[in-house]
């Protein structure tokens, strides 16, 4: 029998709940069966556990009894088929009636077997179906909504044209180019052997300013050194940064 | 449903027109307003003013002949303690011909103008070690009197750090 990590009041160790889980599925072997029987009488925490376990039990199974919607679904589906297939044939009409409405079973045009039910339904499903439609129109019209996407992505793109205008050329050019240079520099930091200890790159600096570049290395080749380029705060009272190439020179 | 139609096939076209692409096919206002005046002589030559600072941690702070330089109190600068000031100096080049600068450790510091535009240097500028063998091959736009570092070269237990600002000759 397993057990849970705590223990009773008398000092034995709990009966886990899934061993009462089995217990009440009647999945316990005689050995255990009879321990836990045992245990059941003085240990009252586990007692309570069992009852409190059938009793939700018990209502389920009430419930779920109770509620037999689904129960005739198949049954009613095949006879609307059959009942729609003899009237297709010609056969009797009263099959085709019954197959509408007669929830008691009335007789169908092919073996007889079959019964006809009217599907239960729910009342949330009811008032959905019940939802007055307006002609030509389908339940589920999202045309409004599609719309409204368009309206918006088309105020949008204006907004955005008009900024792209309004901006100038050398600004458009600084904030393509700082962003690209303060990724290359955190590769190339991270690359640069000879980088100081400390030496972290203020890239967000370098990003974040969006003003133009009073100075910007448009190119720099290192050769077969190490470097990277980067730009740093120009002080607390300053709001510009400054670039700065460092290279990492190995004495060669 | 006409109208959504419309609606619709303009936001996605004007969707793909990006600001870039906009903007690249618009003429840019700046180059309007930068149009050099005709009669005004082009600008053939400049000066480079370089601070040649020698950095280590021989625990000494910051020069107090250098100035007020807070960059050199952040990362990755502040991971020496010691800025001491070797020299100043000023380096003329122009598209013509480069100037260069003999550094304290044999090396050499070399300019050469590309263009000057709106008080915007274009420059090349090159770092050489004490051998002759280039370091460094940079190109630097900058404005007028706008500070940049160039870091790195070894000398004695540290680097030289060099703060470079052009103007005009």
């Amino acid at each position: 029998m397993t057990t849970s990590g705590s223990k009773t009041d008398e000092g034995l160790p709990a009966i886990s709940d899934r061993e009462l889980m089995r217990y009440l599925d009647g999945e316990l072997d005689e050995p255990d069966l009879t321990e836990l029987e045992a245990r059941l009488v003085t240990d009252e925490q586990a007692s309570g556990k069992v009852a409190g376990l059938e009793q939700v039990g018990d209502f389920l199974r009430e419930t779920v009894s109770a509620d037999d919607r689904a129960d005739c679904i198949a049954d009613a589906i095949m006879a609307q088929i059959e009942a729609e297939a003899a009237d297709g044939a010609g056969a009797d009409s009263a099959g085709a009636d019954s197959a509408g409405a007669d929830s008691a079973g009335a007789d169908s045009a092919g073996d007889g077997d079959a019964k006809v039910v009217e599907l239960p339904r729910a009342p949330a499903l009811e008032t959905l179906t019940d939802r007055p439609v307006a002609d030509g129109s389908p339940a589920n019209d999202n045309s409004r909504l599609i719309y409204a996407v368009f309206g918006v992505a088309a105020a949008a793109a204006a907004a955005l044209f008009v900024w792209g205008n309004a901006v100038p050329t050398s600004d458009t050019v600084a904030m393509a180019s700082r962003p690209a240079v303060a990724t290359e520099v955190a590769a190339a930091a991270e690359a640069a052997p000879g980088l100081p200890p400390s030496g972290k790159v203020d890239t967000e600096a370098a990003a974040e300013d969006e003003d133009e570049p009073v100075v910007e290395i448009a190119a720099v080749d290192f050769g077969a050194q190490s470097g990277s380029v980067f730009y740093v705060s120009a002080g607390k009272h300053t709001a510009g940064s400054t670039a700065v190439v460092w290279v990492t020179d190995l004495g060669e | 449903m006409r109208y959504a139609a419309i609606l619709a096939a303009a936001a996605l076209a004007t969707v793909g027109m990006t600001p870039a692409s906009v903007t690249a096919s618009v003429p840019a206002h700046g180059e309007t307003v930068a149009q050099p005046l005709q009669d005004a002589p082009e600008q053939t030559e400049a000066l480079a003013k370089v601070i040649v600072l020698y950095a280590n941690n021989s625990g000494k702070g910051i020069d107090p002949r250098i100035g007020d330089m807070p960059q050199l109190k952040q990362p990755p600068f502040s991971a020496y303690d010691t800025y001491e000031l070797l020299e100043r100096a000023d380096v003329p080049f122009s598209k013509a011909n480069w100037g260069d600068h003999a550094l304290p450790n044999g090396g050499k510091l070399a300019f050469k103008l590309n263009e000057v535009k709106d008080k915007k240097y274009d420059v090349a500028a090159k770092i050489q070690k004490p051998g002759g063998k280039t370091l460094l091959n940079a190109n630097v736009k900058a404005k007028e009197k706008e500070i940049f570092f160039m870091a790195g070269p070894k000398y004695k237990d540290g680097i030289l750090v060099l703060g470079i600002h052009f103007t005009g000759k």
